[in-house]
């Protein structure tokens, strides 16, 4: 054996080996954060478990004395709602963070950003092994309803096309509703930094780059490019003017599927009252999410 | 005066010159409709303009009614009002929306949404992706359409939004990653990727000579290549038309008057406004002038029944088209010309 020259070891001696324990990637205040974000469903505990991506949740108050969250936007509501049908859960409540309620499955405030389309909600599923698989909002869609008519047992033709109305019509008119009416509380409803929201320049960037995100959602300028493609003058008065980025095309277009809507909804209701009663699967789906719907813009309201 | 704005052109010299596009399968439904309801009204006066100009319609998209009083933008709103405010004729193969049941009403609208947001991207795909079609056929449409200098930009600026929205579908020219949520569109495979390929790699050693043939086989194959990519896409087109005219098909099945053949799906009386809609689309995707009539084909082998019902109600309302001759060209400033765009753009005139 060698021996090792003797300046070479006063060098090595001088900064010696030693091996660090490996950094965790989440730290003890990150981890309390996102729980902190967390809003359980009460329901049985099993090994796997999900977590619905939603912009914001609401507090409900009820009679005895628990208060539930529901999320702010109509199509993560809906789609909560759906999950616990199918899963045998129940909304979170106050007291679902103590354990013998939680069924480990959650709903997660988060922002848009953190979607690989930009748009919420996502599903983040945990199965036994751990393995997380992460569902956008399009693929959430068809989770729940099978588009494929001839191999979807739970619903018929009808029924089908009354959820893709749902899915289309009325998303649309989401998405038009919040580029063309000015909305008192955009910050809860997309749970936007409330500290950043009191000066006027950051909160003015924060909506901006909200607004700028909002007419991608379900690719609705890819599908309407006439309605964006308007003027780029008239386009940055408004920008400047006030916080809806409305131009002609959009807020006649939001007409005309307003009056549509008033057409339609009569009838809904007629539907709903005479056939939905039979109580299957299908018709409890389609019924959550009109609920999601017509239950959000309530909240909005009041 | 009720005037119906279109896409579409004019001649009038030769009577057969005269076409609705079927670039827009709502204007076509919608001017299919108006037909059929006024088609023998005396008392009211009706004309069918190819303005082919936007600028008319208040969200940007011909067809637009206008009437004295108001504008009516789109199919759903111009036939509500013409079920609403005219009595159908003897002669009318229509039913109007009122005289359904609510539910009908209902599956009415979910249809006419159905069609919108689904087979559209079809047409799209038919239209200006399929090579042969776009090239032979609707690139060369637009002249007739629109007048000197505009007709250049506005197929180009049509066939950008048709590549992005067929991707609503999951029909891509391009292929794109699995993890590729952006959708951007790569312009095309690079030339090293194709050159790497091949395998004679001794023939490349006599540059001059071989380089040449060497280039045209690189072409051929990057031409077999995107050929293949695009039938590819074709048949999945195919599928997915197969799929969402299913609704329809099991609908009809559904509707115990039709007796196992394709008919009406709410009245037997006539066809409601999705069906119209639905024929119009029809019309469009197998079109006799298409170079490329794949739909066509598939239909005449799979649904043949589907496809003469529907062929028989155009070709009924297209006569009448031809027969009423309301159709006149855009007059003043109804012309999409670039002095009318450019008072358009400055406000010296407005719609």
């Amino acid at each position: 054996m060698v021996a090792v020259p003797e300046p070479i070891k006063r060098v090595f001696d001088t900064f010696p080996l030693t091996t660090y324990s490996p950094i965790q990637s989440t730290t003890p205040g990150n981890e309390l954060s996102i729980e902190q974000n967390k809003y359980y469903f009460e329901g049985e505990r099993s090994d796997a478990s999900f977590c619905l991506g939603v912009h914001n949740v609401i507090k409900l108050d009820s009679n005895d004395k628990k208060s539930r969250f529901i999320p702010s936007d109509p199509v993560s509501l809906g789609s909560s709602l759906i999950l616990c049908y199918k899963n045998n859960l129940k909304l979170p409540t106050t007291d679902s963070k103590e354990l013998q309620h939680s069924s480990g499955n959650s709903m997660l405030k988060l922002s848009f950003h953190a979607a690989p389309d930009r748009q919420l909600p996502i599903f983040l599923v945990d199965d036994e092994k751990s393995n997380r698989t992460v569902k956008t909002a399009s693929a959430i869609k068809d989770a729940f309803v099978n588009q494929d008519v001839n191999k979807n047992e739970d619903f018929n033709v009808e029924q089908l096309i009354l959820s893709n109305w749902i899915d289309t019509k009325l998303f649309d008119l989401w998405i038009l509703c919040l580029l063309n009416e000015e909305i008192q509380h955009i910050d809860k409803l997309f749970n936007l930094d409330s500290e950043l929201m009191k000066d006027p320049v950051p909160s003015y960037l924060l909506i901006r780059n909200l607004y700028h995100e909002i007419p991608n959602w379900q690719a609705f300028n890819t599908r309407n490019p006439n309605l964006f493609n308007h003027d780029p003058s008239e386009y940055a008065k408004n920008a400047i003017a006030s916080t809806t980025i409305a131009t002609k095309h959009l807020s006649s277009y939001y007409d005309l599927q307003l009056k549509e809507l008033e057409n339609d909804l009569p009838l809904w209701i007629e539907f709903l009252k005479t056939d939905v009663l039979k109580n299957s699967k299908a018709e409890n789906i389609l019924l959550f999410k009109l609920v999601g719907f017509v239950s959000s813009t309530k909240l909005q309201n009041s | 005066m009720l005037s119906l704005h279109v896409w579409g052109s004019y001649s009038q010299s030769d009577k057969n010159g005269s076409d609705i596009s079927i670039i827009s399968p709502e204007c076509v439904a919608s001017s299919w409709l108006l037909v059929d309801r006024l088609g023998d009204q005396e008392d009211v006066k009706y004309e069918i303009v190819t303005s082919s100009n936007t600028n008319l319609s208040d969200i940007g998209k011909l067809p637009v009614l206008i009437t004295a009083e108001s504008k009516f933008h789109g199919f759903n709103e111009i036939s509500g009002y013409l079920f609403q405010n005219f009595q159908s004729s003897s002669a009318s193969r229509t039913v109007a929306t009122a005289e359904l049941t609510h539910k009908q009403q209902l599956i009415n609208s979910g249809l006419l949404a159905h069609l919108q947001h689904k087979i559209e991207y079809i047409n799209q795909y038919n239209l200006y992706i399929n090579t042969k079609n776009y090239e032979k056929y609707t690139r060369k449409l637009f002249q007739h359409y629109l007048p000197f200098p505009m007709m250049y930009n506005q197929p180009l600026k049509f066939y950008n939004h048709a590549q992005t929205q067929i991707q609503v579908l999951g029909l891509n020219k391009n292929k794109t990653g699995f993890f590729d949520f952006s959708g951007n569109i790569q312009d095309d495979v690079a030339e090293t990727e194709l050159v790497n390929e091949g395998e004679d790699d001794e023939d490349e050693k006599d540059e001059v000579a071989l380089s040449a043939l060497h280039e045209r086989q690189l072409l051929a194959k990057s031409k077999e290549k995107s050929m293949l990519r695009e039938s590819k896409n074709s048949l999945k087109c195919l599928q997915l038309l197969d799929g969402y005219l299913t609704f329809f098909l099991k609908l009809s099945d559904q509707s115990t008057a039709n007796g196992g053949e394709y008919g009406y799906l709410f009245s037997g009386k006539g066809a409601s406004s999705s069906e119209v809609l639905l024929f119009a689309y029809i019309y469009c995707l197998t079109h006799q002038d298409l170079p490329d009539r794949f739909i066509y084909n598939l239909l005449r082998i799979k649904r043949a029944k589907f496809l003469e019902f529907a062929d028989g109600h155009s070709q009924k309302w297209n006569d009448q088209l031809l027969e009423s001759d309301v159709l006149r060209a855009p007059t003043g400033e109804e012309t999409p010309g670039l002095w009318n765009e450019i008072k358009y753009r400055s406000g010296f005139v407005k719609y």
